[in-house]
């Protein structure tokens, strides 16, 4: 089949699973949003739950909920009266897609540039450095990294705001807590890659041709060493979406995850819902964009089934 | 064997595995024996003390109900260290299942199996974790479950990919012809070559499962008061960190140093079992 | 002077030597073919004559024509390899970059202006005429044709010498064929010298006018052994190939 309709449909379906496991889940939690509040009498009880449609068997209120999500309404929140949880995404995505994707390009960046530091100076005392350094990245917790530079860099040395949201210099640390981990991954791998690459033969071939070896590290090292980093920003983007939401706790930003965080606090069922319904679609859509980049990028990629039209005369 | 251990000392891990080796044992056995003899138990309140640094009586200080932190983190190594090994445990065991039941399997059942591995796998993991606690409560048992049920993917696809390169090779088709059962020629056959990848998925599925357990108590949905893993330790500091800044820093200390270990170890056990090394070149 | 000579050629790996003071001569516009049993040195000499071996240490000289180049200098020998030798090898396929095209990888050795024209010119000359093959990638050729490949990138300078190690094993028997002729035609048009190394007797036998014949990394002997061997060793290798040169001996001689 071809490539992009296997793609696109593994994208559609997986799609469909988690709304079906996240309604689902949603409604086998007993209780509902209301019954912990205060005593309410019956009637508003009764005429809550035909307003939010509880009164319903469970799949017609499934297929409503399908309805809304394809015309993008994910529902009201139960929690803030009168907000959607639309809206409320629409407010809070672009300041975590502010942060999220600052934060992979600086990964990227560092990441590449010192793997390959690390590669070339192999087992000298500046690769076990940086080697120690990505290994300490990876384990140091993200929100553990953020709490340690609000307290160190914005607390004791006053060189960055504390918290909140409004400035450029609010976007730094938290940009610098999420991407520490990323970087370690993507530095390690393209270091492992590189040493890999240079014991093959087409770099020894390079050598041959009596090209220099600056040139022989970018024109055929690092875009070999780079291909397999790019199938992996589809776990980076999933782990930058997750992080983000403690990130966000510590540094007090109004984002996505903020907003989760409080709706788990107050149960509250469509939020929570929508988000993770919104946040699986951003990831899915994210590794079906890397796949396609993939895809481009590498030739040896067979895009759709035919055989090549022109045929090799032998002599 | 002999060529591993002469591999060892080339390894740039090498001082550190020596260090870290020493340090998580003594962490084991600190979890296991600090809580039984400790003067203190991990919930005892001593309000009169609360917040003081660390001082002789309570080396490590106390918390805001005045609760001995030195306890607390020990307690919380226990706790925190069960959860991993556990959790790590039963992604490894499901992992192997999987895998080698759809390795074996006809090429159908094989696609499907994979199939669903991989619409897991497209799933933000902390997303189905989040879900499951807020539907199981939050607990123990329930941080296992949820933790079994996303991490296993991993083990799943490694041990496949093991399976279907022995499957072919030929002693495997001799030991058929003899007549060997199907479940004989995976545990005697198949198992001893994968230990490598086993040990070594084992060794970073541990630092994971604490990792996502203290992210879950930042969320208020991880292991519940007054029992103190690290993650539930370090939440409760963060407020205070300005002011009494010991009551974040042991919890934290060791985390990291527990996190940091056992990803270097991770490190060093994918180097020795590199088929690979010493290749010449 | 026209020959070409490699002096006192000695690879020491440490524990045992890859090659003992070698040292033999060229004659220009010659094919020479280097056999020998595996572990005899066929390929350490190749290797060291590229610069990429590792080894404890390294010494000897190589002249072409009135250039000399001492072995144990990577850089010469880099300028030697841009200049005036070119070397191909066993299974092209790992010799080519994966995401580079082809006809970029042969630019590769061009300077200057017009390269495409230059790319062009020498992909016809090893038998690779189609334009279209400039666009090409590895994956996309066949075994035979990214030998070629391998070919005009060692070619590209009309090098001297031409040293090729094992460049058929991997090849089937019609590709060899086709091979073998692309190179009596490429010594013939430019009276390049050849030194093939290959433990393919049959190959050797097809293709050159004298050998050497290495064993553990020493020349046991250096002339036309298919006519007649001097020494146990060579008489020892040709006669493994019984059947084969019982069949063949007239055409041999």
């Amino acid at each position: 089949m071809n490539y992009y309709l296997k793609k696109s449909l593994i994208f559609l379906f997986s799609l469909f699973f988690v709304i079906c496991i996240t309604f689902f889940l949603m409604k086998s939690i007993p209780g509902d949003p209301f019954t912990s509040e205060q005593e309410m009498p019956k009637e508003i009880l009764d005429s809550l739950y035909a307003h939010y449609g509880f009164d319903k068997p469970l799949y017609v209120q499934f297929f409503k909920y399908l309805k809304g999500i394809a015309t993008f309404n994910l529902g009201p929140s139960y929690v803030y009266e009168g907000k959607m949880v639309g809206s409320i995404i629409k407010e809070a995505f672009p300041i975590s897609a502010f942060i999220g994707l600052q934060a992979i390009l600086i990964a990227l960046i560092f990441g590449i540039s010192l793997g390959v530091i690390a590669a070339i100076k192999q087992n000298k005392w500046v690769d076990r450095f940086i080697l120690i350094l990505s290994v300490s990245c990876v384990s140091i917790p993200s929100f553990l990294l953020a709490t340690l530079l609000q307290y160190v860099l914005s607390i004791k040395l006053s060189l960055f705001p504390i918290a909140r949201w409004g400035t450029y210099w609010h976007t730094v640390l938290p940009t610098l807590a999420l991407a520490a981990t990323p970087m370690a991954f993507i530095l390690k791998m393209i270091r492992a890659n590189l040493i890999d690459i240079y014991k093959m033969n087409f770099i020894k071939l390079a050598h041959a041709k009596g090209l220099s070896n600056m040139q022989i590290l970018i024109k055929h090292a690092l875009p070999n060493a780079i291909l397999p980093v790019i199938s992996y920003l589809g776990p980076i983007t999933a782990y930058v979406l997750t992080g983000s939401f403690i990130i966000e706790k510590i540094f007090g930003i109004p984002g996505m995850g903020q907003w989760l965080i409080i709706s788990i606090h107050n149960r509250d069922y469509t939020m929570i819902m929508g988000f993770t319904i919104f946040y699986s679609t951003v990831l899915m859509l994210s590794v079906f964009l890397v796949d396609l980049l993939y895809s481009w990028i590498d030739p040896r990629i067979q895009l759709k089934n035919e055989t090549k039209n022109f045929e090799i005369p032998l002599p | 064997m002999i060529s591993i251990k002469a591999n060892i000392k080339d390894s740039p891990y090498y001082a550190p595995i020596m260090i870290i080796s020493i340090y998580l044992i003594s962490l084991f056995l600190c979890a296991i024996f600090v809580p039984i003899f400790s003067p203190y138990s991990y919930s005892d309140i001593h309000l009169h003390l609360k917040n003081s640094p660390p001082s002789f009586a309570h080396i490590f200080g106390t918390d805001e109900l005045g609760r001995d932190i030195f306890t607390r983190t020990m307690y919380g190594a226990k706790i925190s260290l069960s959860v991993g090994i556990i959790a790590a445990l039963l992604d490894i065991l499901v992992g192997i299942l999987w895998g080698s039941i759809a390795a074996l399997a006809p090429k159908k059942v094989d696609e499907t199996m994979m199939r669903i591995c991989d619409i897991i796998s497209s799933i933000p993991y902390l997303l189905i974790v989040i879900l499951l606690i807020i539907v199981f409560g939050p607990g123990f048992l329930s941080i296992i479950i949820a933790l079994s049920i996303t991490g296993w993917m991993n083990m799943a696809r490694i041990i496949r990919g093991e399976v279907l390169k022995i499957k072919e090779k030929e002693y495997i088709a001799a030991a058929k012809v003899l007549g060997c059962s199907k479940w004989r020629l995976l545990y005697s056959h198949f198992l001893p070559n994968m230990i490598g990848p086993i040990i070594v998925t084992l060794t970073f599925t541990i630092p994971h499962a604490i990792f996502t357990e203290a992210f879950l108590s930042f969320l208020g949905l991880g292991i519940q008061a007054p029992i103190s893993s690290w993650g539930v330790m370090v939440n409760d500091s963060i407020g205070a960190m300005r002011y009494y800044p010991w009551r974040l820093f042991f919890p934290a200390f060791f985390m990291m140093s527990t996190l940091l270990s056992l990803n270097l170890l991770g490190d060093f056990l994918k180097e020795l079992f590199d088929p690979r090394r010493g290749s010449n070149d | 002077m026209t020959d070409i000579s490699i002096n006192n050629l000695t690879v020491d790996y440490g524990k045992t030597y890859g090659l003992k003071d070698i040292s033999f001569t060229i004659k220009k516009g010659t094919i020479t073919g280097i056999v020998g049993q595996s572990g005899s040195g066929k390929t350490t000499l190749s290797l060291a004559l590229t610069g990429l071996i590792q080894c404890k240490s390294l010494s000897g000289s190589l002249d072409i024509f009135d250039h000399h180049y001492a072995i144990e200098d990577t850089l010469s020998l880099k300028k030697a390899l841009k200049n005036d030798f070119g070397i191909i090898f066993q299974d092209p396929m790992t010799f080519l970059n994966p995401l580079m095209k082809i006809g970029k990888q042969i630019a590769e050795r061009f300077q200057g202006k017009n390269i495409k024209e230059k790319v062009y010119q020498i992909l016809d000359e090893v038998g690779l005429s189609d334009q279209q093959y400039y666009h090409r990638y590895p994956h996309e050729l066949s075994g035979g044709e990214r030998q070629r490949v391998l070919i005009a990138i060692a070619i590209a300078h009309k090098p001297k010498l031409l040293i090729c190690d094992e460049p058929t094993s991997s090849l089937d028997a019609g590709t060899k064929k086709q091979i073998i002729l692309l190179l009596k035609k490429i010594q013939s048009k430019y009276q390049m010298s050849m030194l093939i190394i290959s433990h393919d007797l049959h190959f050797i036998a097809s293709l050159t006018q004298t050998c050497i014949v290495l064993l553990n990394g020493q020349i046991v002997e250096h002339g036309n052994i298919f006519a007649n061997q001097k020494h146990s060793y060579t008489k020892q290798l040709l006669f493994k190939s019984d059947r084969f040169f019982q069949q063949n001996k007239e055409k041999i001689s």
